[in-house]
């Protein structure tokens, strides 16, 4: 039934597109992400099989709804059911004094990294970080932001964000696919607070630097819900990232970028969890259509795909160890993965590679769904992607 | 003492006076540097003038960065080159979040070459729907950016219309001057049979006779195939075609694969103002292509 609604919406915007008596321009992509993978996961029943998969399809609609401001939609199906990823309207070119506003459902900008959606990442995944302190889509909720540009000579710019929460209700619950636009529940309505604070600077004319720092504060679990303890628990977060950016030529550039969160959660039993995690990349593109980089990850809990089906549907199924590793002090994941990609042309087609090693550290099982898991071994994964783009959203960002 | 005062109390004024007669200035940003040098020779000092592309580097290719919104949030005017060259001009616009802004494409008027008969579809390669977009190469078109910037500066300061316009004229003036000039320096130019690795030289083929018989990139915005390559090598030999013409920004592997294949002569030429030491302006830009491409063909 979904699928018949976005197909006949679809083709409504083409016809409107084409034959409106004052067409009004909009720009619509399809996109799909089409993978060959194996991996060596002991218990998986594609262990060591090549494996075939569509990972993810997905619309991409945005157009000008007026001359400050613009609406977009992606709307993206990763296996199973269809949803609205994004939905909002920014305007831009309105508001006095270097503000800006967006509403909807959007990526927020906890950090950088979460702000793009995975095709649009070098490698193929979001790092484990913003899945194991997002969910899924990393950090995605509904709500409102205010973005301020600093009045000085240097790009600076502060952004609030208000929140629904559905970003902390999916990442604490193990969020599956949701067909549900309007979020879940937390046991309150009380909205979560973001903000991000990030400047801009040259260090030369070839070389930038990009430094953020982003917070957030927020109830997780209200004390409506069971596992409250019957109080309100708060989340308490915050994040440091950087890029830096070395452009030799304009078909050579070298970037860095780190991202470092820091997670307090309170507890039922008033013994408050503090655990981090961290992800950090360098990443060459070269010869216009080429790029070849390097990942770390470390992370809280364990992030294992262990039994999975898909390689890449990682907590939202309950065959990882641990549901919600952001609740988790004593266990880690750490992975380093090698990655490369090839545009035969930039705004449709791209082939990526990805070699990742991904280990465990685990000292306590006893928050892990398999309490006697004492030890894990390493799993090494090959993967081969083929993201190609019908219209003008670009795949890729060389 | 008192004097002494007075002195610094005065020279404090005068230079308050003064940044207040800069900040009047019309603050514009330009995508490239052409649309800057002749927006500089219409402005003159009632304008302050950058541009986000350096004339060094590939106008289809500009990375959006943060410090290029803060410079256009300050701005007054923008003038984009159109014909969906500078289309990574609209993010920086939007992200700018300036709502004075005006903005002015200096395509307006221009009698596009290559215009698609068919619809445009990425199996043509980076083709621009509204044609060739790099239309500052022929000099006559010069008249016409330098007419769409004098509306825009107009429109954003009207009380130095007539100053703009004296400038206008001058410039038209000038350039009438310049093109009788180059054309006659060019004639021996005329017939000439040249490669050109992007479409980025049609206009000003067309300007001064000069023959395009192939492009080194297959097809728009297309890297260099093998194919393709040993079809150029053909060509050349068979036509004896005695340059290939790159633009600085671009790889000189094919070019010079075809160079030792054929013995063929490699010139590399820019096609915006700042691409090479000498040509500061727009003016200079047509000397130093010209003056290039007949020492070339001398040495033939």
């Amino acid at each position: 039934m979904k699928i018949l609604f976005l197909s006949l919406l679809s083709a409504v915007l083409f016809f409107q597109n084409g034959v409106a008596q004052v067409p009004r321009r909009v720009d619509i992509s399809f996109l799909g992400d089409f993978r060959l993978f194996t991996q060596n996961i002991d218990g998986s029943i594609r262990k060591d099989k090549p494996t075939f998969q569509l990972a993810g399809f997905e619309t991409y609609i945005t157009g000008y709804l007026n001359p400050f401001g613009r609406g977009t939609f992606m709307i993206a199906t990763h296996g199973h059911e269809f949803e609205v990823e994004e939905g909002y309207a920014d305007i831009n070119r309105l508001l006095p004094w270097g503000l800006s506003v967006k509403a909807g459902k959007y990526q927020v900008n906890f950090g950088r990294i979460a702000l793009m959606h995975p095709h649009a990442l070098p490698f193929m995944e979001y790092p484990i970080i913003e899945r194991i302190y997002g969910g899924f889509h990393a950090y995605n909720d509904m709500g409102i932001q205010l973005n301020w540009m600093l009045p000085i000579e240097t790009y600076a710019n502060l952004s609030i964000n208000v929140l629904h929460g559905d970003w902390l209700a999916h990442a604490q619950s193990g969020h599956i696919e949701s067909e549900d636009i309007y979020g879940e529940y937390r046991g309150t309505s009380d909205p979560v607070f973001t903000s991000r604070f990030n400047i801009f600077t040259g260090l030369s004319e070839r070389t930038n630097l990009d430094l953020g720092l982003s917070g957030l504060y927020g109830i997780y679990r209200g004390k409506d819900l069971v596992s409250s303890g019957g109080r309100d628990l708060h989340a308490t977060m915050g994040c440091l990232d950087f890029k830096y950016k070395w452009r030799p030529n304009d078909y050579t550039a070298l970037e860095i970028v780190g991202e470092g969160v820091v997670n307090h959660r309170q507890m039922p039993d008033n013994n408050p969890i503090d655990n981090w995690g961290m992800v950090t990349y360098a990443n060459l593109k070269f010869r216009r259509n080429y790029n070849i980089g390097i990942k770390f990850d470390y992370a809280p809990g364990i992030f294992d795909y262990e039994g999975s089906f898909d390689w890449d549907y990682g907590p939202e199924y309950e065959y990882n160890n641990t549901r919600a590793g952001q609740f988790d002090d004593k266990n880690h994941t750490w992975a380093i993965s090698a990655f490369g990609g090839f545009s035969l042309m930039e705004e449709t087609t791209l082939i990526r590679f990805l070699v990742k090693y991904q280990d465990y550290i685990i000292n306590d099982a006893s928050s892990l769904n398999n309490t006697a898991l004492t030890d894990k071994k390493a799993e090494l994964l090959y993967a081969t992607q083929l993201v190609f783009s019908l219209g003008p959203h670009k795949p890729h960002d060389f | 003492m008192f004097r002494k005062i007075s002195i610094l109390i005065t020279i404090l004024l005068l230079s308050f006076s003064n940044y207040g007669y800069a900040a009047k200035k019309v603050k514009v940003v330009a995508s490239t540097t052409d649309i800057a040098s002749i927006a500089k020779e219409i402005g003159k000092d009632k304008i302050s003038i950058s541009s986000l592309a350096s004339g060094k580097s590939d106008p289809h290719y500009v990375e959006v960065l943060p410090s290029y919104m803060r410079k256009v949030s300050k701005a007054d005017l923008y003038l984009k080159v159109g014909m969906s060259l500078d289309f990574w001009a609209d993010l920086i616009i939007e992200g700018s979040r300036n709502s004075k802004l005006y903005i002015a494409d200096c395509s307006d008027g221009i009698t596009p070459l290559e215009v698609p008969k068919q619809q445009v579809d990425a199996s043509m390669g980076d083709v621009h729907p509204e044609g060739n977009p790099h239309y500052q190469l022929d000099p006559e078109n010069g008249h016409i950016i330098a007419g769409n910037i004098y509306k825009a500066l107009v429109a954003v300061d009207p009380e130095n219309d007539g100053f703009y316009k004296a400038n206008l004229d001058a410039f038209n003036k000038k350039l009438d001057e310049k093109i009788k000039e180059w054309k006659q320096k060019a004639a021996p130019l005329r017939g000439m049979e040249v490669i050109t690795y992007h479409k980025s030289w049609s206009y000003f083929s067309r300007a001064f006779g000069i023959k395009i018989i192939d492009t080194v990139e297959p097809k728009p915005g297309i890297e260099p195939t093998p194919s393709h390559t040993k079809e150029l090598i053909n060509l050349i030999k068979t036509r004896n075609i005695p340059l290939i013409i790159k633009e600085p920004y671009y790889s000189n592997r094919a070019p010079n694969t075809i160079a030792r294949a054929t013995g063929i002569k490699v010139l590399q030429l820019p096609p915006s103002v700042g691409g090479a030491e000498s040509v500061n302006d727009y003016f200079a830009l047509f000397d130093y292509l010209i003056n290039s491409l007949l020492e070339v063909k001398e040495e033939a």
